[in-house]
């Protein structure tokens, strides 16, 4: 089942109806329990394309298990590295030989996102820090949750069982309202936002096609997002949020923890606290801390640009990630040394300043993408054909437009959100929402009747 | 009348208000946007059809062209097929040749021209071997878009030799019926399909 679809839409219709007949949690964990595994199996009808994804779902849990009883860290790490080895054998990562792979086509969707659930209950139970044992149930409803199965969002175990334990929130009309507006934003966005600038980056120039597919997979994955938040949120469940205005960032550190936030936040809890503490035990020198927290921010965003892709081109993605996000911290510590903290923070505050900078990081992620969605072949042709000044030259241009762009998008918000009516801000007016909301969904009709396509393409669901 | 029965009437009143000024925007802007494509689209929607043979019945000492695959111009862009080079030496024509078009379709267009009042100049008629073949039924079959201009025209010895597809889609026949009619961008979708993604340029079967 695709999500976001209609036909994806018709099953949490039919799951919430149920899961909201009791407020009992026995009742309601069995429900989704079933509705879970009902949407994992419908991405085959053949149990041997099922059986890889099982097999790494049991394996996490016996590891859980495992380290319940056993805390010896030698035990810990080799469960830790079967894991490890296990997700990326079935992933069919370029460095496994292919004779090694299983020969048959089997389902893979969802399967990172599952794997960082699992990951993150392995490390939580070595360290204690679950509070509590996990049984299979909770266990299958927290890696199986089908609202986030297909591209995340990753929720630690903590919040999804909070949610199991706690008497759920009232399902009141703003609520209901509030979800139902989020999922026909969300629709719009992946329905039509995302075909039409995918559309104008398949007929564009360089410069503007990595504009355009940066803006494209903001379109696409957000709107995935805004659905399966809203949808949960009948179900009664509560996601974490995987975006927050991500183009307001005005450095690339800021930016990565906007976008894909909760991605960021796993690789900043098991990568960088880790590898940070370990560095700082090494090497414990107050002068030197700053910079190795720059080389622990390299790490995880090098691992975070890898993560993305299972070929050699995702190194480069992975690599161009961790210089961002290091030579932005780098250049924090070198500006506040020169100028202080207070002289940076005025500096950082004033508006053409803030609006270069949204520029710049901007342009920077949207040609890192380049590694992201162009082939080598055409990799080449570009370096060939715009040369080193030539590139330049097109990174300005992104760099300059963008903070424009952005700059005219805050203002227009901002003057919209003044406006009133009746005393009241204009943007929470029900008739204008339910306008918007109209307009949102005769449109999505429109371009899905002219596309007739059948579900749009999400593309963090190939990862 | 309650305050809340009023807010719900105001909110349909809204819904229905947007929907009908979108939709009205969008025919306002196909009806002048749409591009003449110099041939039908592959699967030309009956929306389609009918402006193309407005257009034909506009024009004075029109030559129309009726045919298959041959005429319509199959793997060549259509400024090389022969209707454009014709319309480039000063002809004025209406290539209405489609793939798969054959006799039946012409015959059934030929009843679309007289009710609709297409008087052209001349009518030019591709008639390709292959449709003499009466092995093949497939050359009695009307396109889906000729059978639902020229239904109302065909009498009932003309049912009985051709073979008129019912209409198909996920919708019910009345609802698809009532969108059509009232939504221009839903009854021409796969002719603006065709134009946005460029399959008029004649690169597929």
């Amino acid at each position: 089942m695709n999500v976001p679809s209609f036909a994806f839409l018709a099953f949490a219709a039919a799951v919430a109806a149920l899961v909201n007949v009791s407020a009992a949690p026995t009742w309601r964990r069995a429900v989704l329990l079933v509705a879970n595994v009902a949407f994992a199996a419908s991405f085959s009808r053949d149990s041997a394309q099922l059986a890889p994804f099982a097999a790494l779902l049991v394996a996490g849990f016996l590891a859980l298990k495992v380290l319940e009883r056993d805390k010896r860290g030698s035990v810990f790490v080799l469960l830790l590295a079967l894991q490890l080895v296990l997700f990326c054998w079935l992933k069919r990562y370029a460095f496994v030989p292919p004779a090694l792979s299983l020969p048959w086509a089997y389902v893979t969707v969802g399967m990172s996102y599952v794997f960082f659930r699992v990951l993150h209950l392995t490390i939580d139970a070595y360290q204690d820090a679950l509070g509590e044992r996990v049984g299979v149930v909770s266990y299958a409803n927290y890696t199986l949750n089908f609202t986030s199965l297909v591209s995340g969002p990753i929720q630690f175990y903590r919040d999804y069982r909070r949610t199991e334990t706690e008497a759920p929130a009232p399902l009141t009309r703003s609520a209901l309202g509030a979800a139902a507006q989020r999922i026909v934003l969300g629709f719009f966005k992946v329905s039509v936002v995302s075909p039409v600038l995918l559309f104008a980056h398949e007929r564009s120039g360089i410069a503007l096609a990595a504009a355009l597919f940066a803006v494209y997979l903001y379109a696409n994955f957000s709107g995935y997002m805004d659905v399966v938040v809203g949808t949960a949120r009948f179900l009664r469940l509560e996601l974490p949020e995987n975006f927050d205005r991500p183009f307001a960032a005005t450095g690339y550190a800021e930016f990565w923890g906007r976008w894909h936030m909760t991605l960021s936040m796993w690789f900043k809890t098991y990568v960088y606290s880790p590898l940070l503490m370990a560095l700082m035990r090494r090497y414990p020198s107050p002068a030197a801390e700053p910079y190795l927290g720059v080389l622990a921010y390299f790490v995880t965003f090098f691992f975070v640009g890898v993560w993305h892709g299972q070929t050699a081109m995702f190194l480069v993605f992975g690599v161009l990630q961790g210089a961002g996000v290091s030579a932005n911290k780098l250049y924090q510590i070198a500006m506040q040394r020169k100028l202080g903290r207070k002289r940076y923070r005025a500096l950082c505050a004033r508006p053409a300043y803030a609006a270069l900078s949204r520029g710049l990081t901007f342009a920077y992620f949207a040609f890192t993408l380049l590694w992201f969605w162009a082939s080598s072949p055409q990799l080449a042709a570009f370096g060939a054909a715009l040369g080193v000044a030539g590139a330049a030259a097109a990174f300005a241009c992104v760099a300059f437009a963008a903070a424009l762009a952005l700059w005219l998008i805050e203002a227009a918000a901002a003057w919209f959100a003044r406006l009133r009516a009746g005393g009241a801000p204009l943007a929470s007016s029900p008739y204008v929402v339910t306008a918007w909301c109209t307009a949102l969904v005769v449109l999505t009709l429109s371009v899905t009747a002219v596309l007739n396509a059948p579900a749009p393409h999400i593309v963090y669901r190939a990862f | 009348m309650t305050a809340r029965p009023l807010r719900v009437a105001a909110v349909i009143a809204t819904v229905l208000a947007v929907t009908l000024a979108i939709v009205a925007a969008q025919n306002a802007a196909i009806a002048t946007l749409m591009p003449h494509l110099g041939r039908l689209t592959t699967d030309f929607s009956p929306a389609f059809l009918r402006r193309e043979l407005d257009t034909a019945t506009a024009r004075p000492r029109n030559v129309v062209f009726l045919g298959d695959s041959v005429l319509w111009g199959y793997r060549l862009p259509v400024e090389q097929t022969a209707v454009s080079i014709l319309a480039a030496h000063g002809c004025v024509c209406t290539n209405l040749a489609f793939k798969s078009g054959n006799p039946p379709n012409d015959y059934a267009l030929a009843r679309v021209f007289r009710a609709r009042g297409v008087r052209p100049r001349a009518v030019i008629v591709e008639v390709n071997q292959k449709v003499l073949s009466a092995a093949d039924p497939e050359y009695r079959t009307l396109h889906p878009a000729v059978a639902a201009l020229a239904s109302p025209y065909l009498t009932g010895a003309d049912r009985a030799a051709l073979d008129v597809p019912a209409a198909s889609g996920g919708l019910p026949r009345g609802l698809d019926g009532a969108l059509e009619r009232a939504w221009l961008l839903y009854a021409m979708r796969p002719d603006i399909r065709a134009a946005l993604y460029h399959d008029d340029q004649g690169g597929s079967a």
